[in-house]
């Protein structure tokens, strides 16, 4: 039989107890706290600015009618303008090389982010239907001219933020893709087109489309290193 | 805490970046000496996980690729290239940064007070990055890498732009952080390094060529640094046949401080070798290429 100090193995087991605590008080203990308080640093600014434009949005549309559809639409471009800037920022300020050294890696970040950005998108635009009562024709028109080429044009911009090495040339891509998918809606008449089921068939095909996307990069990020 | 690199190499394109490393680290300050373009940040870079390479790195049992949150959570880098958000103030962004380390603001907050004190920026903690000056901004930099009290740091040229007072804060608080951690950090400023580090490691193509405490590394040149002042002349036709690590002039003589086997002029005087003359003689071509050395 081996003879333990118990004295001994209580200011082991005490030591132990004080050295878990230090460490649960340094690091997150729920995940999910983590995520909210880094959600909030990261999104802050994205969200004034996204506030901001929306008042301006609702007050331009009090003031002027007829022009819903552009303002809402000008709206959106402004909104992946700004998801896009959050997207791209830490190479324009050459943050990767730093942040990809902390527990919250790249993959994760992008997810969290992307997945955040996406669901305020969405926010924003059931904001605009709740507060302007609009028709079905109109609601057609909002979902083709907001949802569909924001959508589009994210997943193309974002694709291309790791295949170029251009910052600018992402945004170019973003705007151009934007103004071509408006353009095709209009130039094909797909408002006339469409009932409201097939609009909202395909706008939530586009949306599946676009989670797979993000979910792909995020999987890429993961495995991804400075090779 | 041990910091094991087996077979380390790294190939970019045809050119070898770093070639079959082996080495073990223990805590204490360890530095990493070489010319531009020998491979020191591409090691640095592998060492905290952002570049692959064959081999394997483990700090005790913690692989840095299958366990990487893990090895972070153990880890404080500050990069060469140290970037920044220029609209967030000292504050924000050293928030930002600890939560980005998974750290807990119970836990960050005093910690942040605490080395913003300790490096003296205090003054600074509301005030923009973009408004502040080179050494404010590395200082800004390293504490970042302390927030989580690292077990490992790894400091890329940590002190250029730093003024002699900041070097001297700095190198203070790296000497009281060597008991209890790994601190490995690369460097031009020779300088720094020979009064605090516990070894050094001279990186060459590659390479580490020689890995030894200070005094046993000065040994390799023992005898053969020597100090003369000669006119003009004399001085330049030494200088095109002997490696000078300094010269200056001295009224109507030049001083030269030379590196040399044997005795490089009669009114030579041998002294005591520094690890700059270390650095020269292993480095003489990239020295000569940079132009430290002129009359």
């Amino acid at each position: 039989m081996m003879d333990i100090d118990q004295k001994a193995l209580q200011i082991t087991k005490e030591k132990c107890h004080i050295e878990l605590d230090k460490m649960m008080n340094k690091y997150y203990f729920r995940q999910s706290e983590l995520i909210l308080n880094y959600l909030v640093r990261e999104l802050k600014n994205h969200f004034i600015w996204a506030c901001l434009g929306l008042v301006f949005v609702f007050g331009v549309m009090f003031l002027v009618h007829g022009i819903e559809i552009f303002c809402v639409s000008s709206y959106f471009l402004f909104l992946g303008f700004i998801a896009l800037y959050e997207q791209v920022k830490n190479r324009l300020y050459h943050m990767d090389e730093l942040l990809e050294t902390c527990c919250l890696q790249s993959g994760k970040r992008f997810l969290y982010k992307t997945l955040s950005i996406t669901l305020l998108q969405l926010i924003y635009f059931l904001l605009i239907y709740v507060i302007f009562p609009i028709s079905q024709y109109q609601f057609i028109e909002m979902i083709l001219y907001t949802l569909c080429p924001i959508y589009i044009s994210q997943m193309l911009s974002l694709y291309f933020v790791y295949c170029v090495y251009h910052i600018f040339s992402c945004f170019l891509v973003y705007f151009t893709s934007y103004f071509v998918v408006l353009l095709g809606i209009r130039v094909f008449m797909l408002v006339q087109l469409m009932t409201l089921s097939q609009c909202f068939m395909i706008g939530c095909f586009i949306f599946m489309i676009y989670l797979c996307l993000i979910l792909y990069l995020y999987d890429r990020k993961e495995k991804l290193l400075w090779n | 805490m041990e910091l094991i690199l087996e077979n380390i190499s790294k190939t970019f394109g045809k050119k070898q970046a770093v070639k079959n490393i082996n080495l073990i680290l223990k805590p204490g300050i360890h530095a990493l000496l070489g010319a531009n373009g020998s491979g020191k940040t591409t090691l640095m870079r592998m060492i905290v996980g952002i570049l692959k390479g064959n081999g394997s790195i483990h700090l005790d049992e913690i692989n840095v690729l299958s366990d990487y949150s893990t090895y972070a959570s153990y880890l404080g880098y500050m990069p060469q290239h140290f970037g920044y958000y220029p609209d967030y103030t000292v504050q924000q962004f050293l928030e930002y940064m600890a939560v980005v380390k998974g750290l807990h603001s119970q836990y960050s907050q005093p910690r942040i007070q605490a080395l913003i004190k300790e490096f003296h920026l205090e003054e600074q903690t509301q005030q923009k990055l973009k408004t502040l000056s080179g050494g404010m901004l590395r200082r800004v930099g390293i504490i970042q890498a302390l927030l989580n009290e690292p077990k490992l740091l790894i400091l890329d040229e940590p002190t250029v732009g730093l003024d002699p007072k900041e070097r001297m804060v700095f190198m203070n608080y790296i000497v009281s952080l060597s008991e209890t951690t790994i601190v490995l950090l690369s460097t031009h400023i020779v300088s720094d390094i020979e009064s605090i580090a516990d070894d050094i490691l001279i990186m060459k193509e590659g390479e580490i060529i020689l890995h030894d405490a200070y005094d046993e590394l000065l040994k390799v040149i023992k005898r053969k640094v020597w100090e003369v002042r000669l006119p003009l002349k004399e001085a330049k036709e030494l200088m095109n046949q002997k490696r000078v690590v300094k010269s200056h002039k001295e009224k109507n003589l030049f001083y030269l401080r030379v590196v040399s086997e044997e005795k490089p002029h009669q009114d030579a005087v041998m002294v005591n070798p520094c690890l700059d003359d270390l650095y020269l003689y292993y480095f003489e071509e990239e020295v000569y290429h940079e132009g430290i050395v002129s009359v």
